[in-house]
C-alpha cells in the first residue's frame, strides 16, 4: 500500500539564526521515521539573511517576494501541499518551538481516519510539554478558548498552538481561505463550519531560543480584541450558514 | 440664509474638486471614471453655494434647521461613504496582492527547481 504523502509546512520570518538547526532535526527525523515525510520552509519575505542560509544549506523552500505575515505564509504552504498532492499537511514553527518527536501524536489519528484535524496542545493531560508560556499569555489563551466554546460548543484548550495537522479536506479549505493575521484561533470556527472533525492531542513544545515572537506586550491588547471579534463574527456566520 | 463666508468656502472647495481631478487626469495619474464622484460632489457643493434658497428648501423638507447644518450633515455622510468605499477597495487590493505574492513566489520556487534539475543533468 502507498504511504500517505505528508508535508511539514515551516513558516519562518527572520529565522536565519535557527532555521538550519531546525531543518537538521527534521531531516534526522525523516531518516529515522516510517512516514513519507517532506518539508517546505516558507521564507516570509525575511529582511535578515535567512534566504542565504536556506540556499547555502540546500533547504527546500519558497521565498515570498513580500512579507505576508504568518497567515499568508502558512496558507502558501497549504497551496503548495494542494498543488503537489499531499495527503496530510502539518504546520511546524521555524523557530524550534515544536518537538518533531511529537509528530506521531498529530499524524496517526488522521492516518487512522479518526479525525480530519489535530491540534498539538501544551495544556491537556497527555501533553508532555514543560513549556506552557507566560501567565498573561495563558490567561489570554483561556479567554479565547472559552469564547470558541461559547460560539461552537467545542473545547480547544491550546487555541494559539501553531503545531497542527490536517488531511486533504483541511488542505483544500485552508488553500482557498486562511485568516491573515493571528490565524489559529479564528481558523477553528471555519473548520467547524465545514464539519471538520478536530482533536486536541498532547505534544511537547520548547521555549524559543532564537528569533522574536510575532506578538509582544504592546500588541497583546489589539490581538485579544481582533481575535475575539473574529471568533464571534465567524461563529455568527457559521450559525447563519446552518439555517 | 447661507452665510457669505460659507458660500465663499463652498465655491473654493468646489473649484478645488474640479481642478484636482482634471490635473490628475492630465498628468495620466488617474482616469475620469475613478474621479467622477469627486466631480459630482463638486457640482452639488457649487449648486448649494450658488443657489442657497434651493438648499434651504431641501433642508426644511428634511426637518433640518438651516442650510449650514444640512451641508455639514450631508458632507459628513458623503465622506463616510467615500471612506468606507476606499477601505473596501483597500481590503480587496490587499487580498489581490496576497494572492499575487503567493502565486509569484510559488512559480519562482518551481523555476528555481527546474533550473537546479537542468544544472544537475547538464
Amino acid at each position: 500500500m502507498d504511504k500517505k504523502k505528508i508535508l511539514l509546512i515551516i513558516p519562518a520570518y527572520n529565522e536565519s539564526e535557527g532555521i538550519a538547526a531546525v531543518i537538521k532535526t527534521v531531516d534526522a527525523y525523516r531518516e529515522s521515521s516510517h512516514y513519507n515525510l517532506d518539508y517546505i520552509v516558507i521564507n516570509d519575505g525575511s529582511s535578515d539573511n535567512e534566504e542565504e542560509i536556506l540556499l547555502e544549506n540546500k533547504i527546500n523552500h519558497v521565498e515570498l517576494v513580500l512579507n505576508l505575515g504568518i497567515g499568508g505564509a502558512v496558507q502558501t504552504g497549504y497551496i503548495y501541499a494542494k498543488k503537489h498532492g499531499y495527503d496530510i499537511a502539518i504546520q511546524f514553527d521555524g523557530d524550534g518551538q515544536h518537538d518533531i518527536a511529537s509528530l506521531p501524536q498529530l499524524v496517526d489519528p488522521i492516518l487512522n481516519g479518526e479525525v480530519d484535524f489535530t491540534v498539538g496542545s501544551r495544556f491537556i493531560q497527555e501533553g508532555t510539554s514543560d513549556f506552557k508560556s507566560t501567565g498573561a499569555r495563558q490567561l489570554g489563551i483561556k479567554i479565547l478558548s472559552q469564547l470558541i466554546k461559547w460560539s461552537s460548543k467545542v473545547k480547544i484548550k491550546d487555541v494559539t498552538s501553531g503545531y497542527r495537522a490536517g488531511n486533504h479536506k483541511v488542505i483544500d479549505q485552508f488553500a482557498s481561505y486562511y485568516p491573515s493575521k493571528y490565524p489559529e484561533p479564528e481558523s477553528y470556527m471555519h473548520l467547524f463550519a465545514n464539519h471538520i472533525k478536530v482533536r486536541e492531542v498532547g505534544v511537547k513544545m520548547f521555549e524559543r531560543t532564537t528569533g522574536e515572537s510575532s506578538i509582544n506586550l504592546r500588541k497583546a491588547v489589539g490581538y485579544m480584541i481582533d481575535v475575539s471579534l473574529s471568533i464571534l463574527i465567524a461563529g455568527l456566520i457559521k450559525k447563519e450558514d446552518q439555517k | 440664509m447661507m452665510p457669505l463666508q460659507l458660500q465663499i468656502i463652498a465655491i473654493i472647495l468646489a473649484v478645488g474638486f474640479f481642478i484636482l481631478p482634471i490635473y490628475l487626469v492630465k498628468k495620466g495619474q488617474a482616469e475620469v471614471r475613478q474621479l467622477r464622484k469627486w466631480l459630482l460632489l463638486a457640482v452639488i457643493i457649487l449648486i448649494g453655494a450658488l443657489v442657497p434658497t434651493l438648499g434651504t428648501r431641501v433642508a426644511k423638507l428634511l426637518g433640518i434647521i438651516n442650510l449650514t447644518s444640512l451641508a455639514l450633515f450631508g458632507l459628513t455622510g458623503v465622506l463616510l461613504i467615500f471612506a468606507l468605499n476606499a477601505h473596501i477597495s483597500l481590503i480587496n487590493a490587499e487580498n489581490q496582492i496576497k494572492v499575487l505574492t503567493q502565486e509569484l513566489s510559488l512559480m519562482k520556487a518551481e523555476l528555481n527547481e527546474i533550473d537546479k534539475n537542468e544544472h544537475d543533468l547538464g
